[in-house]
């Protein structure tokens, strides 16, 4: 920690989160000291994920998987993509040229088709009931590789609405694997130290909140006292890097190119969050479930949805971060080929598509197919369980060998009956 | 303002027939000018045309074989004047027109692309002489009887609906962002021309009937009409709630042409009801109204400017289209089938994925 292009406030890790962090990246023997090259070694074998939650149901036609002039196709024309073959609908039209960088599921099939269980369910992989609440996969992702050394908090939202700390995506795993959620994409309130408090006396209260910390942890649970501390220490280090949330620093041409919505936005603060290395970052979106005027309704939140999406697949890329960052865009279900009488499309979970990108996934294809009509899956159809084991053997977890621990209760990090799509992961 | 009275009420108080039940879902219609002829466009390439049974206590329609060459949905159908032919446009830009006594039914002329995407609103000419075309990539085009381009003119946002004046010197456009212009209309389409500039006459305060929703635009002007002596114009659509399931009262601006103000703010229902889908002038004296919201929940009213509440009111399934037979004697509501709603897979009765209908409400007027 000596060198002199390392400063130690870059390297900031407490004993839990450097053995976490080593583990996780497989290169425990590379050993102490170490200097930037090593560093920079750390950085490349980060293990990231973006997730994208399209809350309400994005629908298939009018995005992934169109189904041109056929009585449920929608109003809509395909395009063609970067990929020979490969069409998507009208209203993406920035991600029609970066399909080369993404693989789309088309065979999603799932078993709930409400929104109240659908999300819930969905987000924890569907597991075998065992009368245990299952972590969402941000929760997973933070047990499971934690914060990988930088002190930040491993699982972050940005959300439209309220902000604060969602614990219940934890389940079992504890509160300490919840979310921190950051509403609106600002950082919470009070989030700068007064200016009448030096760096040095904010060192001084922190070492007096520690030493209470201890006599506190000797009179409750391990869980609940490693989340204090661990919300602490992560809130520290968040706002050593509180730059990140002002996006008047970003050029103007990126927020342009993201767009000066609340979707723009957030994604391009999640860009900001993946750069300076959280591990887990949910970006939702709001508004989807649309029952009436789905097209007109998606004509403006498609390509909303796509300037963003693409701009941050195409930065992710542009900054060598893609092959770091697993990127997943999705919602609890497609909708109804069935047009109703709202000019609606309403929810579901038979056969619908998923977009994916970067870290363990092979790229410029699609996987899975529906029939002509959009109405059901051919050949193989993908539930949720299917996509976790994908998702983790992207991120280099072997789902046969891993399990969780839920106070020696052993596990399964994914649906024990199902397996990743191997198609839609890259060669190793 | 007045309220109508008992026997005025009765007057407009419509009868529904018996509706007939059209094999599939559409979203445009329209009579010929003899009244012989019915044309409905599919949600799939194809403008059904069905033969009116005359004389019969209630309409009938026979079907004839459907006329092919547009694709995805068949947005618009507009007979033309000359008694011989339908022009239709579709979602995917595409114009085409067909003579539709003849056997074939392929078009007599098609315009391929005439718009970038979705065509929205077409019109005729009150002189019958030339074809109004609007839709998403803003633009109003103007064509021939026989498809030949004959002027451009370039307005900003996506594109609604686009209605002439009845004694044919100005347009109105309407948007789905809420803003309605009318434009001096000479006829002389030789050159293009931009509206936004030296033609536009005045703007309209649509507003009330759009807002962004998160990432969502909801609402914009739905339905648009002029009065029969070009006094009135009156723009219909809701005032949004929320994106996603759009939620809004069903609302109807009627606007003083000549100075541009708002009358009143009719507002023809609950927020369930949301969208006032189409307007017509019915020649006893009041307008035809449709509206359309949550699955099931639609009507069709009789109304009057001047009047505080409608004069009458039907309920009917997602009313989205209301046409007037040219005899006079009925006219007909384009409807959508009860319980057209419901998540995950419908299947019939034979393990057919389920699609929708659209039966075609026939109504009459007390003589």
């Amino acid at each position: 920690m000596t060198d002199k292009l390392c400063k130690p406030w870059e390297h900031r890790f407490s004993r839990r989160q450097w053995l976490n962090g080593v583990s996780a990246t497989g290169i425990a023997s590379a050993g102490l000291p170490f200097g930037p090259a090593l560093a920079d070694e750390l950085v490349k074998q980060r293990k990231q994920v973006l997730f994208v939650w399209i809350d309400g149901g994005m629908s298939q036609y009018e995005s992934w998987d169109p189904k041109p002039n056929s009585p449920f196709g929608g109003p809509f024309r395909p395009i063609d993509t970067a990929v020979p073959g490969i069409q998507v609908c009208e209203l993406m039209p920035r991600s029609a040229k970066i399909m080369q960088h993404l693989c789309v599921i088309r065979g999603m099939s799932t078993q709930d088709n409400s929104h109240s269980a659908g999300v819930p369910r969905i987000q924890r992989g569907d597991p075998k009931n065992r009368g245990v609440t299952y972590p969402f996969f941000g929760s997973s992702v933070a047990k499971l590789i934690g914060s990988q050394g930088t002190g930040l908090p491993a699982y972050v939202s940005i959300k439209p609405g309220s902000g604060g700390f969602i614990y219940q995506d934890a389940g079992f795993l504890g509160p300490q694997f919840g979310a921190v959620a950051f509403g609106d994409g600002k950082p919470p309130e009070n989030f700068s130290l007064p200016e009448s408090i030096t760096d040095a006396d904010d060192e001084l209260r922190q070492l007096l909140r520690k030493k209470a910390d201890e006599r506190y942890r000797l009179r409750r649970r391990p869980e609940s006292t490693e989340a204090t501390g661990y919300i602490f220490d992560s809130a520290r280090e968040l706002m050593r890097q509180r730059a990140m949330f002002d996006l008047s620093k970003v050029a103007q041409k990126d927020r342009d190119r993201y767009g000066e919505h609340e979707f723009g936005r957030h994604m391009l603060l999640a860009r900001q969050m993946l750069e300076v290395g959280v591990t887990f970052v949910k970006v939702t979106s709001y508004g989807w479930d649309t029952h009436g005027d789905n097209f007109n309704g998606h004509a403006s939140l498609m390509p909303r949805f796509d300037q963003a999406f693409a701009s941050i697949v195409e930065d992710l890329h542009d900054r060598g971060m893609l092959d770091n960052v697993l990127v997943i865009a999705m919602s609890e279900f497609g909708r109804t080929p069935r047009i109703n009488g709202h000019v609606g499309r309403d929810h579901f979970p038979e056969a619908w598509s998923l977009a994916m990108s970067g870290r363990g996934i092979r790229r410029g294809l699609t996987v899975g197919k529906t029939n002509a009509k959009g109405t059901a899956v051919e050949g193989d159809a993908y539930d949720i369980g299917h996509m976790f084991h994908t998702w983790f053997n992207a991120l280099g977890i072997d789902t046969n060998k891993t399990q969780f621990d839920n106070h020696g209760q052993p596990l399964p990090i994914a649906h024990e009956e199902m397996h990743a799509v191997k198609d839609a992961l890259a060669a190793v | 303002m007045m309220m109508p009275d008992a026997t005025l009420k009765t007057r407009f108080t419509p009868k529904a027939l018996k509706p007939i039940d059209l094999p599939q879902q559409f979203v445009s219609g329209c009579f010929s000018p003899c009244g012989a002829f019915f044309f409905a466009g599919s949600m799939d390439g194809q403008l059904g045309r069905w033969c009116v049974v005359p004389d019969t206590v209630e309409p009938e329609l026979i079907a004839l074989p459907t006329l092919t060459g547009l694709t995805a949905w068949v947005s618009v159908c507009v007979a033309l004047p000359d008694g011989k032919h339908v022009v239709a446009a579709d979602s995917w830009g595409n114009l085409a027109a067909w003579s539709y006594c003849a056997d074939t039914i392929e078009p007599v002329w098609k315009v391929a692309n005439a718009h970038d995407g979705w065509i929205r609103s077409l019109v005729i000419s009150p002189d019958g002489q030339t074809i109004a075309t609007c839709g998403r990539d803003g633009r109003v085009l103007f064509w021939s009887t026989s498809g030949q381009k004959k002027s451009e003119i370039v307005v900003s946002g996506d594109l609604s609906i686009v209605r002439f004046a009845p004694d044919g010197k100005s347009l109105f456009v309407g948007s789905l962002e809420g803003k309605v212009g009318q434009w001096a209309w000479s006829g002389d389409t030789s050159q293009t021309a931009s509206l936004e500039t030296s033609a536009k006459l005045r703007e309209f305060d649509a507003s009330p009937l759009f807002k962004v929703n998160r990432l969502q635009d909801v609402g914009g002007v739905r339905a648009l009409a002029i009065s029969p002596d070009g006094s009135t114009l009156l723009v219909g659509g809701t005032q949004p709630v929320n994106g996603g399931n759009v939620q809004g009262k069903p609302t109807l601006l009627p606007f003083n042409i000549a100075d541009g103000s708002l009358k009143k703010k009719a507002e023809l229902g609950t927020d369930g009801d949301v969208y006032v889908t189409d307007l017509e002038w019915h020649h006893d004296g009041c307008w035809l109204i449709t509206t359309s919201g949550n699955p099931g929940q639609g009507k069709l009213l009789t109304w009057r400017v001047e009047d505080e509440q409608p004069l009458a009111e039907v309920k009917l399934s997602n009313c989205h289209l209301v046409r007037q037979h040219p005899s006079g004697r009925w006219f007909a509501a384009l409807t959508t089938n009860a319980n057209s709603n419901g998540n995950g897979k419908v299947l019939d009765k034979s393990g057919e994925y389920l699609g929708n209908r659209s039966p075609l409400q026939v109504l009459v007027l007390p003589s």
